[in-house]
C-alpha cells in the first residue's frame, strides 16, 4: 500500500484531541534537538544572524495562524512526521514519535518541495467539529 | 535577508552530515537529514542542473555530489523513490543503488 494510503487510515484511526494534542505540542515547541547543527545549516539561508534568533523564530512561527498542515510516513521505518508550512515554504517539521520538533528551515524551492511531496503527504485541516484529511492536496491554491 | 546560493545550501546540507556523522551513533545517523529536508535537498541538485557553473562551481559540485553518494542511506530512507524522475537526475534514483550517477555520467558523455 502506498505510504500515503497508509498514513490516511492511521489519522483516521486518530481521535481529534489527539491530532489537537500533536499540533499544539508543534506550535508551543520552544528548541529542538542538535540545535547547533540546525542553526549552521539553515539560519543564514533565512536570515538569522544567531542561536537565539533563530529559536525566537522558530517560536513566532509556531504561533502564526497561516500555516498548513501535512503529515506523512518516513520511508525506511514508516515513522510519522508532520509540518507546519507557512506561504512562503518555511516549514517546522516534527517527529510524532520522538514529540520534539525536528527542523526548521526555508527550502530554497518551496513550491517544487512542495510539488513532489504531493503523492506522498496528506494535509490535515481544521475544521469546525475535528479534522479533515486531504489525500488530494495542491500546494498553489 | 542574506542570499545563500543553492550550491552554498548544498554545501552546508552535505558538509554538516559529513562533519557530524562520526560524532553520531550508528542508531542516530538517519537524525542527520529528516525527510522534509532530503526533499530541499534534492530539489536543490535539481536547481543546480539548471545553473551555469564556474568550472570552479563545477568542481565543487563534483565533490559535493561525492559526498551525497557517501551519504546515499539518509536519502533513501527518508523519501519515496520518485521513479518517474528522468535518469539524467540521478539523485532521485539514490534507491536503485550508487550506479545510478555513473550511468547517468556516462550517458552524458556519449
Amino acid at each position: 500500500m502506498a505510504l500515503q494510503r497508509v498514513r490516511l487510515d492511521q489519522l483516521r484511526r486518530r481521535s481529534a484531541d489527539e491530532i489537537a494534542r500533536i499540533v499544539q505540542a508543534i506550535r508551543r515547541a520552544r528548541t529542538l534537538p542538535r540545535l547547533a547543527y540546525h542553526v549552521k545549516r539553515h539560519a543564514r539561508k533565512m536570515g538569522l544572524g544567531s542561536v537565539e534568533a533563530y529559536v525566537a523564530a522558530l517560536q513566532h512561527h509556531g504561533a502564526r495562524r497561516d500555516l498548513r498542515l501535512f503529515t506523512y510516513l518516513r520511508t525506511s521505518d514508516r515513522l510519522p512526521f508532520w509540518e507546519l508550512v507557512a506561504p512562503d515554504g518555511a516549514t517546522v517539521l516534527y517527529s510524532q514519535e520522538r514529540r520534539q520538533v525536528w527542523s526548521f528551515f526555508r527550502p530554497d524551492d518551496p513550491d517544487a518541495r512542495m510539488a513532489k511531496a504531493e503523492a506522498w503527504w496528506i494535509e490535515v485541516v481544521a475544521q469546525a467539529h475535528g479534522w479533515r484529511f486531504e489525500e488530494y492536496w495542491r500546494w498553489k491554491r | 535577508m542574506e542570499a545563500v546560493t543553492p550550491l552554498e545550501q548544498y554545501r552546508l546540507y552535505l558538509e554538516s552530515v559529513e562533519e557530524e556523522s562520526p560524532h553520531t551513533p550508528a542508531s542516530e545517523y538517519l537524525e542527520l537529514l529528516s525527510p522534509g529536508e532530503a526533499l530541499d535537498l534534492l530539489t536543490i541538485r535539481d536547481r543546480l542542473s539548471t545553473m551555469s557553473l564556474s568550472p570552479a562551481e563545477q568542481r565543487e559540485l563534483a565533490r559535493l555530489d561525492e559526498l551525497l553518494m557517501k551519504h546515499q542511506r539518509l536519502v533513501v530512507d527518508n523519501i519515496p523513490h520518485f521513479a518517474d524522475e528522468p535518469r539524467t537526475r540521478w539523485w532521485w534514483h539514490l534507491h536503485e543503488g550508487p550506479q545510478v550517477r555513473e550511468e547517468a555520467l556516462a550517458a552524458a558523455q556519449e
